[in-house]
């Protein structure tokens, strides 16, 4: 069962990311059309050429390209981190990556996802795509029902041996029952992970969910996990 | 003949933006909405021909809101628009209501055509 989640959740948040890619090559589409609708107008209609507003979608464009060019480069990352079942990486940049890629269902939740991150990170080793996977389904828990504008902040502290990642303003309304279904599955991933829930919606802090896990697993540690790592065909 | 009234409804704004104006250069009265609940108040103030919709927006999604739309105006038509327009999408879109089902990115033309035949016209 782990085997075959962590494979959904890499293939569905692939999935999701080239949607958003698709989004900024729609917008793309359009204000470059735009602009050669209006270079049209200037040529056939003897309209003068509005060279503002030119200017103006020419820097609308490359604010597009930038925005596609980091979900690439998170989508890149992403599927890196399934390279080795184990490895060291900073949790720091690692908990970045799960917060981008839960801007867009936090955004279609209503909910404003903000980072509350200390200065000091510390350096994990763990399987990366197994740890992304629980702290997403704690944010996906955390999110609930779209039916008011809210706000869920990620953050962690260190811990004596370990670190405990917490998501806060978790909505105490959600349904049950899929909060049950999750949650069965994350005290599972957790412990696989070498980790414990310690706390998820409790009755006397329904907003919070804390996770906490170990610097190591106690296995033999893997390759150290880098940025924007190339793979052997240059891609 | 007067100007086919549009409502374009789509979470992204800029690409609202370069669509309603790209409409408004070929003849089209052409207005935009970020969120169904924007959309619905929209269509209850004026009369629109056609309403092109994004399938996944924040709050209420594209299904809920042709629905919602239908209830105060029945005869309105709305063209699903979406980054896949498998079978599964499109079936679930006319089930709900939908005219048709357009994939992204859309060619200018094709939209035009497509807001014409919805339109009648």
């Amino acid at each position: 069962m782990l085997w075959e989640r962590g494979l959904q959740f890499l293939g569905g948040q692939t999935a999701a990311q080239c949607h958003e890619i698709t989004n900024v090559l729609n917008t793309i589409n359009e204000m470059v059309g735009l602009m050669g609708d209006l270079l049209w107008s200037a040529q056939h209609r003897a309209m003068d050429l509005d060279v503002e507003r030119l200017a103006e979608l020419t820097q609308k464009v490359s604010a597009q390209v930038q925005r596609g060019d980091q979900i690439v480069r998170a989508v890149n990352l992403f599927g890196h981190s399934a390279d080795t079942p184990r490895a060291v990486f900073d949790l720091r940049s690692l908990l970045e990556q799960v917060a981008f890629m839960a801007q867009r269902p936090a955004n279609l939740a209503r909910v404003t996802l903000k980072t509350a991150f200390p200065q000091e990170s510390i350096s994990l080793e763990n399987s990366p795509l197994g740890f992304q996977q629980a702290v997403f389904i704690a944010l996906q828990i955390a999110l609930g029902a779209a039916d008011k504008e809210r706000q869920v902040s990620l953050g962690y502290a260190l811990a004596d041996g370990g670190v405990e990642v917490h998501v806060t303003g978790a909505d105490p309304l959600r349904d049950r029952t899929r909060v049950e279904q999750d949650e069965r599955f994350l005290r599972h991933l957790v412990h696989a992970l070498g980790g414990r829930v310690l706390t998820l919606m409790e009755p006397d802090d329904p907003n919070r969910i804390t996770l906490a896990f170990p610097k190591h697993t106690g296995e033999k540690p893997g390759r150290p996990l880098t940025a924007a790592r190339e793979d052997s065909n240059g891609s | 003949m007067r100007s086919l009234r549009v409502l374009i409804v789509d979470d992204e704004q800029e690409l609202v933006g370069a669509l309603v104006e790209r409409l408004d250069m070929r003849g089209v009265d052409a207005h935009g909405a970020h969120d169904g609940a924007t959309a619905l108040e929209m269509v209850e103030q004026r009369d629109f021909d056609v309403v092109l919709l994004d399938l996944k927006m924040p709050g209420m999604g594209g299904l809920e809101v042709i629905g919602r739309m239908h209830e105060r105006r029945p005869e309105l038509q709305i063209i699903l628009l979406t980054g896949h327009c498998d079978a599964e999408n499109t079936v679930k879109g006319k089930a709900a209501g939908a005219f048709d089902c357009l994939v992204k990115p859309v060619d200018i033309d094709t939209l035009l055509s497509m807001l014409n035949k919805a339109a009648g016209r």
